[in-house]
């Protein structure tokens, strides 16, 4: 994966997303830990995601039945809780990616839709 | 922060997991789920660098943002038995006091009953609202010290109320007088029944050990994660 440089979205984009796209990523690259999400998130675009907004979704996606954890210890770092995506998990963000892809389609060409309608002129 | 926690958290800092845990404490979590949460933020850290409160910023609302359940929450039959508890207390002091008092006077001593009724009826109010709901009414003052302070003192006052108001003279038919020695010794009796409901009850696992417990590990997998990029997970 090409790390893409770093940048700032505004809070209240990644609010919507924010959801969507760790889930997506746990289901890509899992078992993961949390460090490691926030750096594939990082590397993907989305931008630097604090730990005080990661981890309590994690724990939603938890509570949801949408991952399992796992404790597990490295060769010499510290104890890392792992999440993995569950069946119902998967099943989960296969819907809402759908929805989101039709979403995100219809809220880019309301946004850009006059920027669209100059170049069909 | 304990030796323990500093010992398998030492990249926090130790105020800011202090703050963590009080907070996880007063939201009622459980020993093994605060032990979790500290670990993961020390699992974080130690792979990123720098201070809690930069990458998790303030600690009460870290806590408050994770959700854990709350544990703490009393059963009815655990609010009985603290209910009986604080009467037997509230009455073995009435017996001491009505007891100490009459041996100085050299008469009877005068147990009033109406006193101890409201001496009940405010000390268990209080008591029961600080003891169910303290961990909200506890996060209150730490979250308002102005409001909080103001209420802590208010609710002092009534206490102390409560407690002044076994001293007040009671009419006539509500005054028993009883031998100074039963008075003592009803109290000395009261006194080692709660003691000894302490001791079963703890026996008995009633009152459970909820300290901070840290999960269990594995070893890690040879072959973790799948495809994560090996940028990100370095």
């Amino acid at each position: 994966m090409a790390k893409e440089p770093s940048r700032e979205w505004p809070a209240q984009w990644l609010r919507g997303s924010l959801s969507l796209c760790a889930l997506r990523v746990i289901a890509d690259h899992g078992p993961l830990h949390g460090y490691a999400i926030t750096q594939l998130l990082e590397a993907a675009g989305v931008g630097m995601i604090g730990g005080g907004t990661l981890y309590p979704l994690l724990g939603r996606f938890e509570r949801d039945g949408l991952v399992t954890t796992d404790w597990v210890t490295g060769e010499n770092g510290p104890a890392k809780k792992v999440y993995t995506i569950t069946p119902g998990g998967t099943e989960q963000l296969e819907a809402d990616a759908a929805r989101w892809v039709e979403f995100s389609a219809i809220t880019t060409r309301v946004i850009a839709g006059s920027q669209v309608e100059d170049r069909h002129d | 922060m304990t030796k323990e926690l500093s010992v398998r958290a030492p990249h926090v800092d130790a105020k800011w997991a202090n703050e963590f845990v009080v907070a996880l404490r007063l939201r009622g979590a459980s020993g093994a789920a605060i032990g979790a949460a500290l670990l993961e933020v020390e699992s974080h850290l130690a792979e990123q660098g720098g201070d809690a409160a930069t990458a998790f910023g303030d600690a009460g609302e870290y806590a408050a943002a994770l959700q854990l359940p709350n544990t703490q929450r009393w059963t009815t039959s655990q609010i009985a038995r603290l209910f009986m508890k604080i009467t037997l207390g509230i009455v073995a002091v009435t017996l001491l006091l009505a007891g100490l008092i009459a041996v100085w006077r050299g008469e009877l001593a005068q147990v009033a009953l109406i006193s101890i009724g409201v001496g009940l009826l405010v000390s268990v109010t209080a008591f029961a609202l600080l003891t169910v709901r303290g961990g909200a009414a506890l996060r209150y003052v730490a979250e308002h010290p102005v409001i909080g302070g103001i209420l802590v003192v208010t609710g002092a006052a009534v206490i102390s109320g409560g407690m002044l108001a076994l001293a007040i003279p009671a009419p006539e038919p509500f005054v028993v007088a009883i031998p100074p020695a039963f008075a003592i010794g009803g109290a000395v009796v009261l006194a080692a029944a709660l003691v000894a409901i302490a001791i079963a009850e703890r026996r008995r696992g009633a009152v459970p050990d909820d300290s901070i417990t840290f999960p269990p590990c594995r070893p890690e997998p040879a072959v973790t994660p799948r495809d994560t990029g090996n940028e990100a997970d370095s």
